[in-house]
């Protein structure tokens, strides 16, 4: 009782019963309307048939008992013929209209009100009442008998009927036809609005349990379902799972089942997809991280085989700039003293990039000093200095030392060719010996880009291009000497490709041209120019990628 | 730009046709292709370089790595270089080890 009154509590709110039950109602409405219309028209009939039937029966007895019944006190009608026998019989039809009025059940009534007599021939003997509106002629030619006219009904007999001598036509009232037949129709439409409430009644409350419950379950768990999802909560009960149907709802109820079933599985599945990426990621941060801290070390370590500190010399400015690709590098400087106070200048660039080519510049750095400042004769002749004093015999010394000290190059070519041959490793490697007092540089190019001794001015006043190829490649190298000054006031400049062959995001070289053009100023000093070349690459390079090691390395003569 | 190296033996040659940009990245690539003529007795590599538009260092140690390995019984022969290369090649040096011609060797 309780779940019914709930139910019809639900039933105007719930929009689609509302729906359906009115579809039913009308549909009920119009098919009972359809059914309708014939049983009315039929039973109109029946009722003038009736009133048909009672006038046949008068007229037959008027027939039968003619002149028994003539009513002397009656006014008699006027007959048109000279017939007697047609006007009696005309008067004794003419009683009819003063018949009583006869009940037919209800408010249906017979009672004649009048009536036109014909002779066979079509020949009107009389008419009395009120005269119809069916005439002899359609009659006899249409076969016409019956005829309703507003609220009067004409009945006619036809000349067979009438011994083969009469046609009478009589006229009804049929007010009461029409009474009769609303009062039908009103217990029919009656009848129809009840049966309509019923049935939609019916309907509507066996929606409730049938669609409407069910579907507010499903709606609910819906709610359910997407805020289970959303705050990703276990499953939650459902309602709507309780429900066992083998109809239409319940494969909905079905299938919203197992796509819950499906997105929680879809969910979880991605969920381990991802924690399983986060640990993997995990990892190979970790490991990067083992790695650039062990790069870090390395580009440490490296940093201390390039001088702690840049030469200082009287007289002269030694300056530098050094900017690895990596964090590890192939290219690298130096600068130090030999015995007798000479300068030594290096600037190379190791083959290839990082880790291998740090390792080597290592080796290549380590070599070219132990070489270059090896003993040399001097130092030999010196620690063995005669009794006298000194040796007579006169040495070119400065050659000698100077020579000595690039022997350096060829000795580290052979020991990286003859020990690391298969790695194909190789230096571009310059090596100048300065004397500071005169400013005589002795060098070798192996294979570098050329340097420059350039002017205060800017132009530039000598290539010191290769003199033999890179360091490394191939034992037993040819690496030749030249000579030159650096006069006061001048400036040596050495660079490696870094420099030259920096890209642009277009992939555009920095280029010679362009370095050239930098130099063409006014030097006042050696750190100001590497400044200067060096903020110029770096805005060439702008947001690409370094693709090299750029490394400068300037000496200045006051 | 990408590197090709495509690598053919014919008789005693072993020919490798480089196009593209010859970097750290791609010298992988080239010492892929020279690794296959070593071992192999051939008497002449030609590596025909008119395509080759750039090269770094890191791609003349293959070349250096091709001379050490296959040592002084094969020549070398570098044909059609385009200037950037040849000036790369010529400022180490490295010329002086192997037969730099702009034509197709015909024996």
């Amino acid at each position: 009782m309780l779940y019914f009154l709930k139910a019809l509590n639900r039933i105007p709110k719930s929009r689609l019963s509302r729906r359906l039950v009115f579809v039913v109602f009308i549909s009920i409405v119009i098919i009972e309307a359809i059914i309708l219309i014939p049983s009315v028209i039929r039973r109109k009939n029946e009722f003038y048939d009736k009133l048909k039937n009672i006038s046949e029966a008068q007229v037959s007895l008027i027939k039968d008992f003619r002149g028994s019944a003539t009513n002397n006190k009656q006014i008699p009608v006027k007959c048109r013929v000279n017939n007697p026998i047609d006007c009696l019989v005309l008067q004794e039809f003419s009683q009819l209209k003063d018949f009583m009025a006869i009940n037919l059940g209800g408010q249906l009534e017979h009672k004649v009100i009048g009536g036109a007599f014909y002779n066979k021939n079509g020949q009107l003997i009389g008419q009395f009442g009120e005269i119809p509106r069916l005439s002899f002629k359609q009659v006899e030619e249409k076969d016409l008998v019956k005829l309703a006219y507003q609220s009067y009904f004409d009945a006619a007999w036809t000349s067979q009927q009438m011994e083969g001598q009469y046609v009478l036509i009589l006229r009804h009232d049929a007010a009461t036809v029409s009474l009769e037949l609303q009062a039908f129709i009103w217990r029919i439409v009656g009848l129809v609005i009840i049966i309509s409430i019923f049935v939609t009644g019916g309907i509507w409350i066996a929606l409730d349990p049938i669609a409407i419950a069910p579907i507010l379950q499903l709606r609910k768990d819906l709610i359910h379902a997407g805020e289970a999802i959303v705050k990703d909560e276990q499953k939650p009960k459902f309602d709507s799972a309780s429900i066992q149907r083998q109809d239409e709802l319940g494969d909905v109820i079905a299938a919203f089942e197992k796509m819950f079933g499906q997105i929680t599985q879809a969910i979880s599945d991605r969920k381990k997809a991802e924690i399983a990426l986060q640990k993997s990621l995990d990892t190979v941060k970790a490991y990067s991280d083992a790695l650039d801290n062990e790069l870090e070390k390395g580009r440490e370590i490296q940093r201390n085989f390039l001088p702690e500190k840049i030469l200082e010399k009287h007289n002269y400015e030694i300056a530098a700039f050094f900017k690895p690709a990596r964090q590890v590098a192939g290219d690298f400087y130096d600068t130090f003293e030999l015995a007798d106070g000479s300068i030594a200048l290096v600037i190379a660039d190791v083959c290839d990039k990082g880790v291998g080519a740090a390792l080597f510049m290592a080796l290549f750095r380590s070599l070219i000093r132990i070489f270059s400042l090896k003993e040399t004769e001097t130092e030999i002749l010196e620690a063995h200095t005669p009794i006298n004093g000194s040796w007579i015999g006169k040495y070119k010394l400065t050659n000698l030392i100077h020579l000595n000290a690039l022997q350096a190059v060829s000795l580290t070519n052979n020991y990286v060719a003859q020990n690391h041959g298969n790695m194909g490793m190789f230096a571009t490697l310059f090596l100048g010996i300065l004397e500071p007092k005169t400013g005589l540089l002795t060098y070798i190019n192996g294979g570098h880009e050329p340097l420059f001794i350039i002017d205060r001015n800017g132009t530039i006043k000598e290539h010191l291009n290769s003199t033999g190829p890179a360091v490394g490649m191939l034992p037993d190298l040819e690496f030749k000497i030249k000579q030159t000054y650096l006069q006061s006031g001048q400036l040596l400049l050495g660079y490696t490709d870094g420099v030259t062959e920096a890209r642009d995001r277009s992939g555009k070289f920095f280029s010679q041209e362009k370095l050239l053009f930098i130099l063409q100023n006014r030097i006042t000093s050696a750190q100001t120019l590497l400044n200067k070349i060096a903020a110029s690459v770096i805005a060439h390079t702008g947001q690409a990628e370094q693709f090299d090691d750029i490394t400068l390395l300037a000496i200045k003569r006051f | 730009m990408s590197f090709i190296a495509a690598f053919e033996i014919i008789n005693d040659t072993a020919e490798i046709t480089l196009a593209g940009e010859l970097d750290a990245s791609t010298a992988p690539i080239f010492k892929a292709e020279i690794e296959k003529a070593i071992g192999i007795d051939i008497k002449k590599l030609i590596l025909i370089m008119n395509d080759l538009e750039y090269m770094s260092s890191a791609g003349l140690r293959v070349l250096i790595f091709a001379k050490q390995k296959m040592g002084a019984k094969v020549d070398i022969y570098l044909v059609g270089m385009q200037e950037i290369v040849r000036d790369t090649i010529e400022k180490t040096g490295f010329h002086h080890s192997v037969i730099v011609s702009d034509e197709y060797p015909i024996n």
